[in-house]
């Protein structure tokens, strides 16, 4: 000891660099001194192949409704390595809510982008090619911050090892053992068919609406039926102070298709919306942050505005004054024998599309004033989106969110754990959150159907808990 | 030696530590903290406690997640994490209770992880939302069910 004591070396020099290669290769300064098992073992990003067709994605689905709070998961979980079947040491915890009468299970997500995997400085986790999210138990240090840092405590500490649901590598013993069927495993979707489908309808019906029938959505007449551009009617009967009843009828197609589909227009035929998406697709994602709209434009009622300035605007000039710049209609007529666009009117197609590389659809939230039309019918339309609250895995999953091009899906209400709700007059019905949804929690509804019960509840101190985490946690089991 | 020290160090083995640095290679302190450095490591935690009192003071004992990879490890016996835990009731006291190193739980009141780990885990996590940082395993369910049911 006494040798010890003679030697109180600075940190720097007690240890010498180890790995000083790597060290000094070392991306941050702080790191100098030795390297970090991350740059050794750098995240793998996925290739283009795999984003276009994305993996599986497994997870366990809980029906809280069939479930009993019979525990038997717990056991046939607790028990497959061989152990005694203790409920503590399960992956999965029942929480029985004796006041309410419901339960609940916490089991893991298998998240998307897993916060355990984040956290954990041993790099032991690992989101496998089938998208099981592991432990690697030869790398992990059982050090519990996968605990902390998952929001739903899933990983577990067990008798001082850290354990976590692998989902059996495909065949879950709890699902077997579960005699209501309340556990189910879902392998998740391979092939997302309304993305092929809707990108098929929208070159398509660019195709028809711009190549064919040059200026169509402008206005459109085929024997004897008219079709127009409910902005342009509206802009035409204050401009010229005369109401046609043909042309008012015209306008009304499509705002009766909103009130029947929602916004099914804006996500599946605009012709623009086909062009912005095309951009949100082509141009690069590093472009992102600086290419937004300026804070005060991002005002979704701003398209209301746009709407009624338009409306008011051809009133006094005396002619239908946006569509001289309305970007749908300069697509629109821009092309074959009956183009009429001159260079001038292409100057808001480029930087609008170029908006798609920071928010996607900037157009369509903000500004449009055709879509603002199409929302008012909508919002009081027959269709909505629900997104479940049974099914719907919340923040560990938010695929529905990052998808999602109107932006409509509150990332917040996610991490909170809450269902969020649609505003159908903002929604596009793309059916994005549909196709993406592994788990079939956002589906089409009608508007009179239940849809999320969950409504946002603010933190309150839980009575259950009062005893603390470990008398909580040995009570729940 | 005080004697409020010498039991501890006698329970917990810390005079077999040989400075092998065994514990040093498995401790995920290592990963989490880029100043990671002999006086934070398990074995100089080690032998600080095996100096005297002026470990307390110093942030070294509240960087330990407690997860008791260096007591595995460990050939000579010493019970590293052991005398971490052990130590920080008298840092406690020797700070005056100092807030910063201790949070709790915002519903429950259990105590949760100390403020460098919690610090890693804000620097780790992708910048999300990380109010439920401040809640215990039990309460967050306790809230995810309140949520859902």
């Amino acid at each position: 000891m006494a040798s010890i004591q003679e030697s109180p070396t600075p940190a720097a020099q007690a240890v010498p660099p180890v790995l000083s290669k790597a060290g000094a290769a070392g991306a941050e300064p702080g790191h100098a001194r030795h390297a970090s098992l991350a740059s050794l073992r750098p995240a793998r990003k996925p290739g283009w192949l795999e984003r276009l067709f994305p993996p599986r994605r497994p997870t366990l689905v809980l029906d809280p409704a069939r479930c009993t709070g019979c525990g038997a998961c717990e056991m046939a979980c607790s028990a497959r390595d061989g152990g005694p079947a203790r409920p503590e040491a399960a992956r999965l915890q029942v929480l029985r809510d004796e006041g309410a009468g419901g339960n609940f299970a916490v089991f893991c997500q298998h998240c998307l982008d897993p916060l355990c995997l984040a956290a954990c400085p041993q790099q032991a986790i690992t989101r496998g090619k089938d998208g099981i999210v592991r432990i690697d138990s030869r790398l992990c240090a059982h050090c519990g911050l996968c605990v902390a840092a998952c929001p739903e405590a899933a990983p577990r500490r067990v008798d001082g090892r850290t354990v976590k649901c692998d989902l059996c590598d495909g065949e879950p013993l709890c699902v077997a053992a579960c005699p209501q069927g309340a556990l189910s495993f879902s392998p998740g979707k391979s092939v997302h068919w309304i993305k092929y489908l809707r990108w098929t309808v929208q070159t398509l019906a660019f195709l028809l609406l711009v190549v064919v029938l040059t200026g169509a959505v402008c206005s459109l007449r085929v024997a004897g039926w008219s079709l127009a551009c409910p902005l342009g009617v509206l802009q035409n009967v204050f401009s010229s102070k005369t109401i046609l009843l043909t042309s008012l009828a015209a306008g009304l197609v499509l705002l009766v298709l909103a009130l029947l589909a929602g916004r099914l227009f804006c996500g599946w035929l605009c012709p623009f919306g086909f062009l912005l998406d095309l951009a949100g697709t082509i141009l690069p994602r590093r472009l992102g942050e600086k290419l937004r709209l300026p804070e005060v434009m991002r005002n979704r009622l701003a398209k209301y505005g746009v709407a009624g300035a338009a409306v008011g605007v051809s009133g006094v000039v005396g002619y239908q004054a946006f569509c001289a710049v309305c970007p749908i209609g300069t697509v629109c007529r821009s092309y074959g024998f009956q183009s009429t666009v001159a260079g001038a009117e292409f100057s808001l197609i480029p930087a609008l599309a170029l908006l798609e590389a920071g928010e996607k659809r900037s157009w369509c939230r903000y500004l449009c004033p055709v879509g603002a039309l199409l929302g008012l019918c909508a919002k009081v339309g027959l269709l909505k989106i629900s997104i479940g609250a049974a099914r719907c895995k919340k923040f560990s999953c938010m695929r529905c969110a990052s998808v999602c091009p109107m932006g409509i899906i509150s990332e917040n209400d996610l991490r909170e754990g809450v269902s969020p709700r649609l505003d159908m007059a903002e929604c596009i019905g793309c059916l994005r959150c549909v196709d993406i949804c592994p788990h079939g929690a956002a589906v089409i509804r009608f508007a009179w159907q239940k849809s999320t019960p969950a409504e946002r509840r603010g933190p309150a101190p839980c009575g259950g808990c009062a005893a603390g985490p470990a008398g909580r946690e040995g009570g729940a089991a | 030696m005080d004697a409020e020290f010498g039991p501890i160090l006698a329970a917990r083995s810390a005079g077999l530590c040989v400075e092998c640095g065994k514990c040093v290679t498995v401790c995920p302190m290592a990963e989490m903290y880029p100043d990671f450095g002999w006086e934070t490591s398990p074995r100089g935690l080690v032998q600080l406690a095996l100096r005297g009192r002026e470990l307390l003071a110093g942030q070294g004992l509240w960087r330990c997640t407690q997860c008791e990879a260096c007591t595995r490890t460990c050939p000579a016996g010493v019970d590293c994490c052991g005398l971490v835990a052990d130590l920080r009731p008298l840092a406690r006291a020797e700070l005056g209770g100092e807030p910063a190193a201790e949070a709790v739980c915002a519903m429950c009141g259990a105590p949760l992880p100390p403020a460098p780990v919690l610090a890693y885990l804000r620097r780790a996590l992708p910048q999300v939302p990380l109010e439920y940082l401040d809640l215990c395993p039990a309460c967050r369910r306790e809230r995810y069910i309140r949520n859902n049911s």
